[in-house]
This record gives C-alpha cells, structure tokens and sequence, in this order.
C-alpha cells in the first residue's frame, strides 16, 4: 500500500498538469441552500409520517380509566328503559327517592304483608341515584279490609240494580189529543169541501149534521186518497191516529174522569149529535 | 297470592256455574293496580271507591264480549282510565270550575291530607302531579309508577307513542321546574 504522503504527491503532480481555469457547471444553485437543506427535508418527512398532526390533551391518559369506570357505573343503573329515560330528562327526578308520602293503613293488604308487596314491586337494586321501593309504597289511607269486601259489594250491587220501570214516553192524554185532532181536522175539511160546494145558505145546526151524513157516506179509501193530496203534517197526524190502538186501559183512563156531560157537550160540538 | 291465568278466567267467567267466583277472582287479581293507577287520579279514597265500582259492573256487562284482542290488563286500565276521565269531567261540571281551578282542587285534596307536609319532598311530588293537566298526569302516572311502555300506554290512551313521548317529556320538566321553585 502505498504512502499517504505519495498519494498527496501524486495529487500534486497530476494538479499542475491541469488547466489553471477548470470548467465551472451551468447550474446555479441560491445561497445557503445546501445550509438549510437538512432542516427542510427533516419538516418534509415529518409532514408524510403524520406524526405530530393530532393532539392529546395533557393527561388525557391519566384520567381516562376513571372516566371509563364511572361511565360504566352509570350505565349499570339503568336496568329498565323508562329509568334511562327519566335519567336523560331530568336528572333531579331520576335520583328522587319515589316515595309515597301517605301511610299505609294496618291491615290493609290482607293477601300480602306490605313489605312483601313493595319487595315484589322494587325493579333493580336502590341506588342513590334510582331507588325504587318507595315509588311503590302506598301513602294514601283505606279503610279496614276494604279490598277484602270489595268484590262482595259489587256483586251485591249488581244483583240489587232494578231493571228501570217501562214508562211510555208520550202520557195518555196526548195520544188522546192526537186522535181527537185527527177527528176535528177530517170533520172540519170535509165540511168545509161540501160547504163549499152548497150554494145555499145552511144554518149552523144542518152542518153538523151534513157533516156527519157526508163522512158516513164517504169511504176509507176516499178518505186515504184526499188525505195525500194534503200536507204530510196532517197525514203523519192522521197515521198516527189511525196506528194508535186504544187498550183496555187506555179506555178505562179516558173515561175515568169524564163526565157524562162533558161527553155530550164533545158529541155536539165535534161530531154534531144532538139528542 | 297466585291467580289464575286471564284465559282461564275469561273461560270460567262464560259458563253460568262459575261466572261469580270468576268475576270475584278477576277484581282480587286486578283491584290493587287499578285502584291506585284510579287514587292518582282522583286523589281521594271515596271518589276512588266510587270509579272502582264503577268500573267494575262496566266490566261485568262487558266481559261477556271480550274477545281478547288487547290484554285483559290492557282492556281494564282502559276502562279505569275512562271512567276517572269521566268522573273528573262530571265534578268540573258540578261545580262549574275552570280546568285550572280544577287542577287546584286536586292539589288542595293533597293538602287536605293528614300527613300531608310541605317541606318533604315527596309530598311536593304530589302537588306537582295535580298540577298537571289530565292527560298528562295519565301519562306521566302511567310511566313514572307502573313504568308502562308507551305501545301498551298508546292502546289505553288510543294516542301515538310519538305524542305520548313528548307528554311525558313535557310532564317531567314540568314536575321538574315545579320542584325546583318550591
């Protein structure tokens, strides 16, 4: 191996054999740039790694396991959907003791002890924030075994009810006004039609009498045909005269009150009958 | 205390011979939830006493036709729930009160309570539930004490789960708010 010190000799000789003026590149490169090169790619390889883009808040990863613990507390109370829902809307009422501030009469479960009935009640475990038992505790007062005779006291009721007594809506004196109506509509038009008809004067005593003689000879049917020819408030009248069946009782009713003279003076004016 | 199944009831209460004891074992069953969801409502023993009745002879004409389409539970809760609408409806007209004066009349029932004492927080509870308005208190006594799911609640009040939701949402601020300024 050769010598350093003949290497840099070699070098020597071969320099002053060389051009004074060595050829010099076309390229020009700005001031400092291979100065500031390192840094520049330190930041470019950075950027590509990711590394350094995303946050953590100073000791996020002290606190998180105890943040897990309590969400994971809270999430364990909630063993029905309605005491996660109260919980989300109102988190006062949810960590309210439900209690019932009325007492409990002695005696007044008579199938249950009341603490059993309340132990069955109770959904999940009471907790501070959700507890149960009392929601269910009964704090209005009853009286002595009343659930006991309840079911004896419907029944009983039931048995008593009476069938409501079948009263007729329309009282007799109506119906009896309706017929006598119909009579005096019917009498008064066909008297009317053959006074009409009558050029002569008659007195008022021949009217009746005509009256009568007429609406013998006149038929049912004749009656029925002249009758639709008028307003349906006179033939619904008229019906219902005609459907109306007068009973045995009814009769007797009509005619308890009547006088003999109040059946005469009927008789005269209406139908014109005269001793 | 055991009871028989509701089908089993429902079939006893069909044959003649055993329709009473039926109908006797169907109110013990039943008579307990439906007295208090009915005492929420009206506050006192003896108005209760009386939609209890109530409800019970309509049960009697009706469960004949039952055909079981809805739980019996279901169909008696309704029962109840319209009879107490009724009965509170028939005592504004009686004593020709605003709906507000009404609300007042049941928180003063509360406070017409021998035990009643302000300063305990489950009695302010109390006085904020009459405060609400009918429908809310229904639901609000529904969910908050029977924690009845709002499917089967929507079958007792014939309203939409979606409507029954915000009323109870609005019912718990309410009862929250009172509270809070009492």
């Amino acid at each position: 191996m050769k010598s350093p010190n003949y290497i840099a000799k070699e070098l020597e000789e071969l320099r002053s054999k060389l051009p004074k003026n060595a050829p010099v590149s076309g390229f020009v490169v700005e001031e400092d740039y291979f100065l500031n090169f390192p840094l520049q790619m330190l930041e470019k390889v950075k950027a590509v790694s990711g590394s350094g883009n995303f946050s953590v808040p100073p000791g996020y990863f002290d606190q998180f396991p105890s943040k897990i613990l309590s969400a994971v507390k809270t999430e364990g109370l909630f063993d029905s959907e309605v005491k996660k829902e109260l919980y989300e809307i109102s988190p006062l009422l949810a960590g309210m003791v439900k209690k019932m501030p009325f007492s409990v009469p002695e005696g007044y479960f008579n199938s249950f002890s009341a603490l059993g009935l309340f132990k069955n009640e109770t959904v999940g475990e009471e907790t501070a924030l959700l507890p149960q038992n009392l929601k269910n505790s009964t704090s209005y007062t009853l009286p002595q075994d009343y659930f006991e005779n309840f079911p004896g006291k419907v029944l009983e009721k039931l048995k008593n009810r009476e069938e409501g007594k079948l009263v007729k809506m329309r009282p007799f004196y109506l119906r009896w006004k309706n017929l006598a109506a119909a009579a005096v509509i019917i009498g008064l038009l066909i008297t009317g039609a053959w006074f009409m008809n009558q050029p002569q004067a008659v007195n008022s005593s021949d009217i009746g009498q005509a009256a009568t003689t007429t609406l013998d000879e006149i038929s049912i049917d004749e009656l029925h045909a002249y009758l639709e020819t008028q307003s349906p408030a006179i033939i619904n009248q008229v019906e219902e005269a005609e459907s109306f069946i007068l009973e045995e009782e009814d009769f007797e009713i009509m005619f308890t009150n009547l006088t003999d003279q109040d059946l005469q003076g009927y008789l005269v004016e209406y139908v014109g009958m005269v001793n | 205390m055991s009871f028989l199944a509701d089908d089993v009831l429902l079939e006893k209460f069909r044959e003649e011979s055993t329709k009473e004891s039926a109908f006797t074992e169907i109110i013990k069953k039943y008579q307990e939830r439906l007295y208090w969801h009915i005492r929420r409502m009206v506050v006192e023993h003896e108005d209760a006493n009386d939609v209890m009745q109530n409800v019970f002879i309509k049960v009697w004409k009706g469960l004949e036709n039952f055909r079981a389409d809805s739980q019996l539970f279901t169909w008696l809760y309704r029962i109840a729930t319209n009879e107490c609408l009724s009965f509170l409806d028939s005592k504004k007209k009686k004593t020709a009160v605003s709906l507000s004066d009404h609300e007042e009349g049941l928180a003063n029932k509360v406070k017409a309570d021998k035990h009643f004492d302000p300063n305990k927080l489950e009695w302010k509870l109390q006085l904020a539930i009459q405060k609400l308005p009918e429908k809310q208190r229904l639901v609000f006594s529904l969910r908050y004490y029977d924690e009845m799911p709002y499917e089967e609640m929507s079958r007792i009040l014939d309203t939409s789960e979606g409507a029954l939701k915000a009323s109870y949402h609005h019912a718990v601020k309410k009862v929250e708010e009172f509270i809070l300024n009492n």
